[in-house]
């Protein structure tokens, strides 16, 4: 049976690919680099990043930028190597698989996806490296420390959003186009 | 999407979750070693991070010098400095008074004195992201002769210890951990105990001194130095001053809330104590 073959990749949108690449490779370096500045509550912007990158990537893509923002956060949280990055590769699947199969790029789903997935790597930071260890008064670190860098992570994720959005409307091949789209493209391409 | 399951990338996902496990374990065993490779990450990323938190500090300084005013800084900074040296003058004093009496009794023992080893000046890069204990990133790691487990001090007093270490940068935990405990004594050598951080002292950038005996005189403003007995830290480093004298929960023994004498939010410098008599040996 003769298979269906996919569109050849045009050299424009190589160049997208890789500008697209080198620019999220940017943000995920400033990132990681403005973590680790000042002694003060920060948000941990590289997991809206990541999630927003996989909200946009296919699955294979959106779980090595879940490992390598993951492991960055644990270099910047001085936690365990591997511990957000099991955490953040799962997170970045799931949402590249929700986006594929069952949601749209609107600002609302990722704000909900964003909030969810900061909660749960807040949680489950405070479980393994607080409360299992019996410190007292441990709760105080959930109130004063985890909840903020929760809030503050969940604001952050609005100017994440709209700077990763605005890349792929710019950069990313365009798969829904009507016939004069289409057409035109096609004709500046010859 | 039932067929995402079924694919062999499905497979290799799983392999490389395996993989981040087994990363996960291995990090354990290093025991606050870094991984091979992540010295290559930091020789990168470090001086980005330098010039950042370089620009950071500035800023701070900056907008602090608006608010409270230049000279007005510079006076707490001398003041601060002074303070400092007369506190350790007075443990000086104190511990040459201590030495006379006990050379008077023992006049025939011979004190070997070996001086600590100290590594060069070494300069905050980074924090801790959101650490409730304020650990911070320093540019100098096991080419610089620093080892894990090493104390950290400034001109004023400690600081901590490397809680974690690459060939070119540390990670120094604070003494306002949980996870230390460091062996403690009064100035006068009367009272000891263990210092160790707590939670909601360390937001205020305090600790505090356990295991004091329920009839302990020590008093607020008393001096509190490091005592040999943990073998983490050389005997007589200046920790901080009795802020208040408390009750533990037990209600067995008192505790002392520390002031430390170092002021962790201004530091921008350290220095590593990278050899010292009685290093890594406990007396309990």
């Amino acid at each position: 049976m003769n298979r269906i073959k996919t569109r050849r990749i045009t050299a424009r949108e190589k160049r997208n690919l890789i500008i697209r690449c080198i620019l999220y490779a940017v943000i995920i370096i400033l990132c990681y680099i403005l973590a680790t500045s000042g002694d003060f509550h920060k948000p941990l912007l590289l997991i809206p990043v990541s999630l927003c990158i996989a909200s946009y990537a296919r699955e294979h893509t959106a779980f090595i930028t879940g490992i390598i923002c993951g492991l960055l956060l644990d270099v910047v949280c001085g936690k365990l190597i591997g511990f957000n990055a099991i955490i953040l590769c799962l997170m970045c699947l799931g949402i590249s698989m929700l986006y594929k199969y069952f949601l749209t790029h609107r600002l609302f789903n990722f704000i909900i996806l964003a909030a969810v997935g900061i909660f749960i790597q807040g949680v489950l930071d405070y479980f393994f490296f607080y409360a299992i260890w019996d410190y007292s008064n441990v709760s105080f670190v959930f109130t004063n420390h985890i909840m903020p860098c929760c809030i503050y992570t969940l604001i952050s994720a609005l100017p994440v959003y709209a700077i990763i959005h605005n890349i792929n409307r710019m950069l990313r091949p365009n798969t829904i186009r009507t016939i004069e789209e289409a057409v035109t493209t096609d004709e500046d391409e010859q | 999407m039932g067929d995402f399951f079924r694919r062999h990338r499905f497979r290799i996902i799983i392999l490389v979750i395996a993989l981040l496990i087994g990363i996960m374990l291995y990090s354990v065993t290093r025991g606050g070693r870094a991984i091979p490779g992540s010295g290559i990450i930091n020789a990168v990323m470090n001086p980005l991070k330098e010039t950042v938190n370089g620009f950071s500090n500035d800023s701070e300084s900056l907008l602090s010098s608006f608010t409270e005013g230049k000279n007005y800084q510079s006076e707490i900074e001398k003041l601060k400095k002074e303070n400092a040296e007369l506190k350790n003058e007075l443990i000086d004093f104190e511990d040459t008074k201590q030495q006379l009496a006990e050379l008077q009794q023992f006049m025939d023992i011979k004190e070997e004195h070996k001086e600590p080893t100290y590594s060069a000046p070494c300069t905050i890069i980074g924090y801790v992201a959101n650490d409730p204990y304020h650990s911070f990133i320093i540019n100098k790691g096991q080419d610089d002769g620093i080892s894990i487990h090493d104390p950290i001090i400034t001109g004023e007093g400690i600081v901590g210890i490397v809680s974690s270490i690459s060939s070119n940068s540390a990670t120094v935990e604070t003494i306002l951990s949980p996870n230390l405990s460091i062996g403690a004594i009064s100035a006068d050598n009367k009272y000891t105990g263990i210092l160790e951080g707590e939670i909601l002292l360390a937001a205020d950038y305090k600790c505090r001194m356990i295991y004091l005996d329920r009839d302990t005189k020590l008093k607020e403003g008393d001096l509190v130095t490091t005592s040999s007995a943990s073998g983490m830290f050389p005997k007589g480093f200046l920790i901080g001053t009795v802020e208040s004298i408390e009750t533990m929960d037990s209600g067995l023994s008192k505790y002392a809330v520390i002031d430390p004498v170092v002021d962790f939010e201004a530091m921008t410098s350290v220095v590593a104590i990278i050899d010292y008599p009685g290093k890594g040996e406990s007396n309990e």
